[in-house]
């Protein structure tokens, strides 16, 4: 569009511009009505998950599976024991596609397969083979199969999941504390939230998770080890001050477990950009060890240190993965158990309103307690072998007459006596669900709590 | 006078001729697809959670494929590809426009519509609305493809029961450093969450369910 401008002629030049503004309007619904780009014309709707995806995509032709179930980890001889197990079968297109679960014990006779639809509510009654392991372990897998040969094992590869069978398991009556009688501890480490060294990384949600530090582990020597996922960076505080930092690629989804070398063990993944969990060892001078390792799919629940190593705890296995880096080959030994030093594994479930814990070596169980509440339990948040008892930290809630939530500590001695006191459920940010206490290696309890200001770490002395 | 008269037209002109838009992810992929449906069933609904699981997220967002990745990474509010929590609930919930509609509408992954609700909406669902907070949120009451709710944030149980630890596992639009995921979570015990059920299910077995309608849990012995 030009305006000519001329000293002579303005009438026939006014007219020009009258025609074009004219049809302006004319040329701009033309431009409204010109398809953009992407809106392509709507494809054939189809039924329930037929529609075409309109795009070039990688997917598989098989349906995919997935499993879940919940392991029992420690039943008492003699009574019923059930494993749930929830099968999902997915097409191409994304419909629904039948599938069967089968579950596989290992008896005197080797292994023998019971299978069944997989339909909503399916749980697999094991109370006679475990009443025939009492005193030892119950080994089974869990397959799924679907349409077009489609399959997927729990586990996939290696030693098969097991379920411990006590012979003798404690019982005692968890000591009530009333919702809102909460212990505060010493605040050791407060970073406000922002972006610095002396800051923590926040993200705040909008129709989305309000997300923190994910994780965090307290050394010997009293330093705090912070997974500031925000900020890529594993942080170690000393009384307050920055010690060092070391940038990794980490996700919300990360933990940490130090290892008695001195080694960081990092887990880091679980997310849609990461869906592969990657170990990472950092040394004392906060430099990588050797390389990342991939641990493969998985849903990372916790990290903890072994007392040689570390293992990871991985959804849906519900089992203990051992931390292996590029140094070291070999498969990988899983436990249902969190692997101890000596051989040993801590085995600790929720059941129902109940805490059990146990000693497991090989397939003998020592040391059983269950520890009944008159609450509802939420997530056991820490378990712990405590000398020759148990700490352990559990949330506690009820929604009447009020809702109320908090976190109880419960120190179980070796005679079962139980020292207990509860504190706050401070979480303003989202944290890994079972990474939000740690037992420190100076032998306090610590926890990680958020609040719209910043991100606390409060220690509680737990008595020698 | 002539002067007036040029810029006018120029100002004209920027009005009725917009500038066009930068070719976003979902301007560039996505496309309206849906039918209305006359049945919903929780595996269905599972179904197409699944799909979206490992896909991206995005705020107000609602398209997503099914390459297991968020294609529009460090990103934020730029129409790229995935949900928010609620509009993966939405479309899920195979819940239809506008605010309150009951029935039912499939939508096709790729086309991007949240939704009417919020999570706080979700949360606090009014009468009449085709959805409603469950009085208890225990595992006795709750089943999978409900939801647990609160202001600013929900997610969608993915399983019945829980894990060993007494955690759920949840899918979920969690944010823009997780994107679409399933993963471990204990929103059930949190105060500030309520679950929340979407109306009208129709059971999985259907139509080929055997009556009475099989008892859960579904039982299978082992000798």
């Amino acid at each position: 569009m030009s305006i000519v401008r001329r000293k002579s002629g303005s009438r026939r030049r006014t007219a020009r511009v009258l025609i074009l503004l004219g049809a302006l309007p004319a040329l701009a619904a033309i431009w409204l009505a010109s398809p953009g780009p992407g809106s392509a014309a709507a494809r054939s709707a189809g039924g329930l998950g037929q529609g075409s995806t309109g795009s070039a995509l990688a997917r598989a032709a098989r349906p995919a599976l997935d499993a879940f179930y919940r392991s029992p980890v420690l039943v008492r001889a003699g009574e019923a024991v059930r494993i749930p197990v929830e099968i999902g079968c997915v097409t191409p297109q994304g419909s629904t596609c039948p599938a069967s679960a089968a579950l596989e014990i290992r008896g005197d006779a080797g292994w023998a397969r019971v299978g069944a639809a997989a339909v909503a509510g399916l749980e697999f009654d094991v109370s006679a083979p475990a009443t025939r392991a009492a005193g030892s372990a119950l080994e089974y897998r869990i397959r799924a199969i679907g349409p077009s040969g489609a399959s997927l094992a729990l586990p996939a590869r290696g030693a098969p999941l097991r379920l411990h069978v006590a012979r003798e398991m404690d019982t005692v009556a968890m000591p009530t504390v009333p919702f809102g009688v909460i212990q505060e501890g010493d605040v050791v480490l407060d970073l406000p939230w922002g972006t610095g060294p002396r800051r923590a990384g926040l993200v705040p949600g909008e129709e989305s998770a309000t997300t923190g530090p994910p994780a965090f582990a307290v050394d010997g020597l009293g330093r705090i080890h912070v997974i500031d996922a925000m900020q890529g960076r594993l942080a170690v505080f000393l009384d307050g001050h920055l010690v060092r930092e070391t940038a990794l690629p980490l996700t919300p989804r990360s933990d940490i477990a130090l290892g008695p070398d001195g080694v960081a063990h990092v887990v880091t993944g679980s997310t849609a950009g990461q869906p592969s969990l990657v170990a990472t060892r950092i040394d004392e001078d906060g430099r990588a060890v050797g390389r990342a390792v991939r641990l493969g799919p998985g849903i990372l629940s916790e990290v903890r240190d072994t007392g040689p190593g570390a293992a990871a705890h991985v959804l849906p296995l519900d089992a203990w993965v051992p931390l292996r880096t590029s140094a070291a080959r070999g498969s990988a030994a899983l436990s249902v158990g969190r692997p101890l030093d000596g051989g040993r594994s801590l085995l600790k479930a929720i059941v129902g309103d109940s805490v059990r814990l146990g000693i497991a070596r090989g397939g003998h169980v020592a040391d059983a307690v269950e520890i009944r509440s008159p609450e509802r339990l939420g997530e056991l948040a820490l378990a712990e072998r405590l000398g020759r008892g148990y700490l352990a930290v559990v949330r506690v809630w009820r929604d009447d007459p009020s809702p109320a939530a908090q976190f109880q500590v419960l120190r179980i001695a070796a005679d079962r006596r139980i020292a207990t006191f509860a504190v706050a459920d401070r979480s303003y940010a989202e944290a890994m669900p079972l990474s939000r206490f740690r037992l420190g290696d100076d032998g306090h309890l610590y926890q990680l709590t958020t609040s719209p200001e910043g991100m606390r770490i409060v220690r509680f002395r737990i008595g020698g | 006078m002539r002067k007036l008269l040029g810029i006018a037209v120029v100002a004209a002109s920027a009005l009725v001729l917009p500038v066009p838009a930068e070719a976003s992810w979902v301007s560039e992929h996505c496309f309206d697809d849906h039918n209305v449906v006359k049945s919903w069933k929780r595996a269905d609904a599972k179904a197409y959670a699944t799909v979206a699981a490992w896909e991206g997220y995005e705020y107000a967002g609602g398209c997503w494929n099914d390459n297991d990745r968020d294609d529009t990474p460090n990103a934020p509010d730029s129409f790229g590809e995935g949900p928010d929590c609620s509009g993966l609930v939405f479309k899920a919930w195979m819940l239809r426009l506008p605010k309150g509609q009951t029935g039912g509408m499939w939508w096709n992954r790729m086309e991007n519509v949240h939704g009417s609700y919020s999570s706080t909406m979700f949360a606090t669902a009014e009468a009449g609305w085709p959805f409603f907070v469950l009085p208890e949120k225990d595992r006795m009451t709750t089943a999978y493809m409900d939801a647990m709710a609160r202001k600013g944030h929900i997610g969608l149980l993915y399983v019945n029961g829980g894990t060993s630890s007494g955690t759920d596992v949840i899918v979920h639009a969690k944010g823009d450093a997780y994107g679409t995921v399933i993963s471990e979570e204990a929103y059930r015990f949190d105060t500030d969450y309520v679950a929340v059920r979407r109306r009208g299910w129709t059971a999985d077995c259907e139509p080929q369910c055997s009556r009475p309608l099989p008892a859960t849990p579904l039982l299978v012995r082992v000798p």
